[in-house]
């Protein structure tokens, strides 16, 4: 078991170095950096820009290093000091931005994560039970429309019958009277009462695909020969189906966080953007479409990083509860 | 043993059935059989077929032209298709009220009352708007619309800036599905072509394969195509960037096809028909395409159709975000930039349609792709 | 000899209802199962033997269904209670049949790796009819598990009793198997085709271990296979099966030294043998057992029998005949041949 985690946890290191790759690549990407548009955007202003400060801005940023060494100094910042580099657009250090609002969407993510599986775990055992009944047919085709529809539109529509029949605008998590209170309680009840519908609309994707992986696996497991030798002892047709197929088609079930995670994160910055909360996703698209790099490629790296350690968990809870992995059993296909 | 008895029956019990051809055929058309049965993929491939026709013939179908546009219905409501006429009598013929329109002076936003008074006779193979049909060939005719070359029908209302949200749906169909199929295309090179190698060789190639995989499955995908589309330089043309958004969804959306193929290779590598070409002394591309290949087309098919809505639900969130596919260009995203103002939509609720077409068209084509999926593979 | 029954199947029938076609894979079985005695029910793949002794415990799942006759079991010789119970009436998922299952009738399987669950510990599972049979505690139940581990020789109880499945060879799992279905003392054991998937000296080992244990214990033993070697190895009596019907029953010598029906002949020769000359072929029965939801008309096995009499085999359901005590066969070609003749309802 010791051995295990070690080996997952080794197996990090380069996932998480291949994130920082990609997110340097795309702080490069664009033509131009940020002192270009720095530039271009002081000469829009009418200011002139003379070659010697350009070139002395040059030498204090190293834009003119070549790319590994500017990658090493921006990664090393990171390790070191937790420097991220500078937001051009905001004019302060990036990490003074980014770590409020990544909270608020690592709040959002795992709340939409516990009441995704809530939901989705009963409705998806009852629906491979009952196989082909009035309820299963319902809930595959709420689960189908689930899937199908973007969370944005979702949103959109949320925010529309909020508007419309409510009169009032969505947004916000955290509300006007708390905005620049330090926590307490209330605080924290007023963001628990704003968030639910947030969790509501980032979780319709994800608790439908997990209904649909529980049930196709429950169905797998359900006509299993081990479920029949359970049968044949007697067992109540419930106890023998919770203590035996569902504990067997949760195995899947508990891996699937890994890719539902980076899901929920990616709903989660879209719906952001509709309903204007305080997360990642608005000043992420902002820092995109101004091209502030530097504030763009953190917040990927730390999202990618925050994913990559969710999946680790994962992993460490399905190996607590699979003794297959937890003894290194591969059953043969 | 197995419960039913006609799964423990010998394999060559088939064979002694004259009217049942063994082999390829047969399985196929077994597919096909059992696709039949299932109503909800033959209504989605239905479904699918007209979305297909409509992308075909997009210029010809539409009232109007995407880009035409009406200062005075900026924001029109969507006028109702009335078959029958009761006003004198009882007629046939299609017609559609028009609007009474009243603009506020101090917001210059037009408020508009069905004008029971006006009628505006609509009618099949009409005249309108000129095109050219596949960008080749200059026509005027369109399917359905006003009878009066230069009066406009909205059966789905107006954009902001008086433009046809019906033939900027259709029009988008066009692009978001060709996108879906160019990306899924791509992607379905990249996934057989590694998935295949990883599963054929396996060993140190397979493993370098799936961490890739991993790698990029465990990278949360909005913000990296967000990131990636961001860096898309914003003077290139609609086709430059229409075709720099399809290679990005793809370089990631590829993973999940990869995995179903690998997972089918490394099971069929130990199948005795494989070893059994392969002692015969067939190449690696021989036993690959000959042998292996064949015996998951339908999977393949399934997992192509079922990644396709994945790809446009994606090019529709990038480009609602602004960071897809840019204006002129009409897709469902671009249509939905409309609808990111509550104000707009509040006051006109059909700029959300387009996302009604996306919903829609991704149901239809998981339909789809669970019922090839589930007639291919019954036990599974 | 009849207080010494405990399960009696009378015209038994399981039938799967399918879109297509209905499947009779038991269509009118008739078997008795006696104290301290072996039953083995022999036949080719898909003729119907699992689908009965599915059956029996109502294990059979939809779209199959017990459709008709009587499955009696009778209670123990020591209570005053002579009143059988007949299973087949009961419901598949209900209380009765629920108290039936791994006390009075056990079972165990063919695949030992995949009818244990992987994910649950060996004591656990061994240990668990007994505690849904006699309410007993989680710790008691455990100490009985190493008990019938020991009972069934599983080397190093104490350990095996707390490792998964899958650290256990094959031989070891359907041992697990036979101590899990022994735990509550049954008075018939199902053994359906519990020594094919193992290997031929741990086939051996586990033949002998269920003989002896039914010799110690007295339970009824109804054995399923396909394998005739096996047969020989462990039956007292033997009844064959042919498409959903009993062919031919007897007591095993009789059966093997004089058989009546041409597919029990055409079942023995096909059985290599030690010393026979290389030259010779194996025979084997010609063509397959047909399609599932075929109507044969006349007698089941006349397409592939080689000694069918058109006209006849082809026309004519045969009859049960009594050959001798204790033997029923059921060939056209036997009728008559005999003085007593029972009529039958199978179709």
């Amino acid at each position: 078991m010791r051995q295990y985690i070690a080996r997952r946890v080794l197996y990090m290191v380069p996932t998480l170095f291949a994130i920082s790759l990609v997110a340097f690549l795309i702080i490069q990407l664009p033509p131009g950096n940020f002192l270009t548009s720095y530039i271009a955007q002081l000469s829009a202003q009418g200011q002139g820009v003379d070659g010697a400060q350009v070139r002395a801005l040059e030498e204090r940023y190293g834009l003119n290093d070549p790319v590994v060494v500017q990658y090493w100094r921006w990664i090393s910042g990171i390790l070191t000091s937790g420097d991220f580099g500078q937001s051009f657009e905001h004019r302060r250090e990036v990490s003074d931005l980014i770590w409020d609002r990544i909270g608020l969407t690592l709040a959002l993510a795992v709340s939409t994560l516990v009441l995704s599986w809530l939901i989705a775990f009963p409705i998806g055992v009852y629906s491979a039970v009952r196989q082909y009944s009035v309820g299963d047919y319902l809930v595959t085709f709420v689960g189908f429309v689930g899937l199908a529809t973007p969370n944005f539109m979702l949103a959109l529509l949320f925010a529309w019958v909020s508007f419309r029949y409510f009169g009032q605008s969505v947004g916000g998590i955290v509300s006007a009277e708390y905005a620049d209170a330090a926590w307490n309680i209330g605080k924290l009840f007023d963001v628990v009462s704003n968030l639910w519908i947030p969790v509501l609309i980032i979780g319709t994707a994800g608790t439908a695909a997990l209904i649909r992986v529980l049930r196709a696996n429950l169905l797998d497991e359900l006509r299993k020969p081990y479920v029949t030798t359970a049968r044949a002892k007697g067992l109540p047709e419930w106890r023998l189906i919770l203590k035996y197929p569902v504990r067997m088609s949760l195995s899947p079930f508990i891996s699937t966080i890994g890719w539902i995670l980076p899901t929920l994160v990616g709903g989660e910055v879209m719906v952001s953007i509709v309903l204007s909360l305080e997360t990642t996703g608005p000043l992420l698209v902002s820092a995109l479409q101004s091209q502030d790099m530097y504030l763009a490629g953190s917040f990927i790296l730390v999202l990618g990083a925050l994913t990559v350690i969710g999946t680790l968990l994962s992993d460490l809870l399905l190996a607590w509860w699979d003794p297959r992995i937890r003894h290194q059993h591969v059953e043969r296909a | 043993m197995g419960l039913l008895p006609e799964r423990s029956l010998p394999p060559e019990a088939a064979t002694n059935e004259p009217d049942e051809i063994p082999g390829d055929v047969a399985q196929r058309v077994l597919i096909w059989r059992r696709f039949k049965r299932n109503k909800l993929a033959v209504f989605g491939a239905l479904l699918l077929c007209g979305l297909v026709l409509i992308s075909v013939f997009s210029e010809f179908l539409s009232p109007s032209t995407p880009y035409a546009y009406d200062a005075e219905r900026t924001h029109a409501p969507p006028q109702r298709l009335h078959f029958v006429d009761t006003d004198d009598g009882f007629e046939l013929g299609m017609y559609v009220y028009d609007y009474r329109v009243e603009r506020d002076e101090e917001t210059y936003a037009n408020t508009y009352e069905v004008d029971e008074s006006a009628k505006v006779p609509v009618g099949l193979f009409v005249q309108g708007q000129a095109y050219r049909m596949w960008g080749l060939f200059p026509m005027d005719r369109h399917l359905i619309g006003a009878k009066d070359p230069d009066t406009e029908v909205y059966f789905l209302g107006a954009d902001r800036n008086g433009r046809d949200m019906a033939s900027r749906i259709i029009h988008g169909t066009r692009v978001s599905m060709s996108i879906g199929l160019a990306g899924v295309a791509l992607s379905f090179v990249l996934g057989v072509v590694l998935g295949g190698l990883s599963g054929y060789f396996g060993g140190r190639t397979d493993n370098y394969v799936q961490r890739v995989i991993e790698f990029l499955m465990s990278i949360p995908t909005i913000p990296l195509w967000m990131g990636l589309s961001a860096a898309v330089p914003r003077d290139w043309g609609a086709i430059q960037t229409y075709f720099a958004i399809t290679v990005i969804l793809s370089l990631i959306g590829w993973t999940d096809l990869a995995r179903v193929v690998r997972g089918r290779f490394l099971s069929l590598r130990q199948e005795d028909f494989v070893t059994a070409a392969r002692l015969d002394g067939c190449r690696t591309g021989r036993v690959i395409g000959r042998h292996m290949l064949p015996s998951f087309t339908s999977h393949i098919i399934a997992s192509l159709t079922l990644a396709v809505p994945f790809m446009i639900l994606a090019e529709t969130s990038l480009s609602f975000l602004g960071l897809g596919l840019q204006q002129p260009v009409v897709s469902w995203g671009v249509l939905l930039q409309e609808a990111q103002n509550i104000h707009s939509i509040s006051g006109a609720p059909w700029v959300l349609l387009p996302g009604v077409a996306v919903t829609v068209a991704v149901l239809v084509l998981n339909f789809v792709g669970d019922g090839i999926r589930d007639a291919a593979d019954p036990y599974k | 000899m009849t207080e010494d029954v405990v399960l009696d199947i009378q015209n038994l029938r399981t039938h799967f209802v399918t879109d297509d076609a209905v499947v009779r894979a038991v269509d009118g079985v008739d078997l008795t199962v006696r104290r301290g005695r072996t039953l083995c029910v022999v036949g080719e793949s898909g003729c119907g033997k699992s689908a009965m002794a599915r059956s029996i415990l109502r294990l059979v799942e939809p779209p199959g269904r017990v459709v008709g006759g009587r499955i009696l079991l009778y209670p123990p010789a020591d209570t005053t209670d002579t009143e059988p119970t007949d299973l087949a009436s009961l419901h598949p998922t209900g209380k009765e049949i629920r108290s039936v299952r791994g006390r009075d009738v056990a079972m165990i399987f063919q695949e030992p790796m995949s009818s244990l669950s992987l994910v649950h510990t060996v004591g656990d599972q061994v240990g668990e009819s007994l505690r849904v049979h006699t309410g007993i505690s989680r710790r008691r139940a455990r100490e009985y598990a190493v008990e019938l581990l020991e009972r069934v020789r599983v080397p190093g109880a104490e350990r095996v009793v707390d490792s998964y499945p899958f650290q256990l060879s094959g031989g070891m799992r359907q041992r697990v198997m036979i101590a899990m279905a022994l735990s509550c003392g049954p008075r018939v054991l199902i053994a359906d085709e519990p020594t094919t998937a193992l290997d031929v000296t741990t086939q051996a080992q586990i033949l002998d271990l269920l003989a002896d244990l039914r010799r110690d214990s007295g339970m009824g033993l109804l054995f399923i296979t396909h394998d005739m070697g096996v047969v020989a190895e462990i039956a007292d009596e033997v009844a064959v099966m042919y498409l959903g019907i009993v062919v031919e029953q007897g007591p095993v010598d009789e059966i093997f030294h004089d058989p009546q029906h041409p597919y029990t002949k055409a079942l023995l020769e096909a059985v290599p043998r030690f010393g026979a000359s290389e030259h010779d072929r194996l025979t084997t029965i010609r063509g397959t057992v047909p399609a599932p939801g075929t109507e044969l008309p006349g007698c089941v096995f006349h397409p592939r029998c080689p000694e069918a009499v058109e006209g006849l085999c082809d026309t004519t359901t045969p009859k049960v005949t009594v050959p001798g005590p204790g033997r029923e066969v059921r060939c056209l070609l036997r009728e008559g041949t005999t003085d007593r003749e029972e009529s039958t309802d199978a179709r």
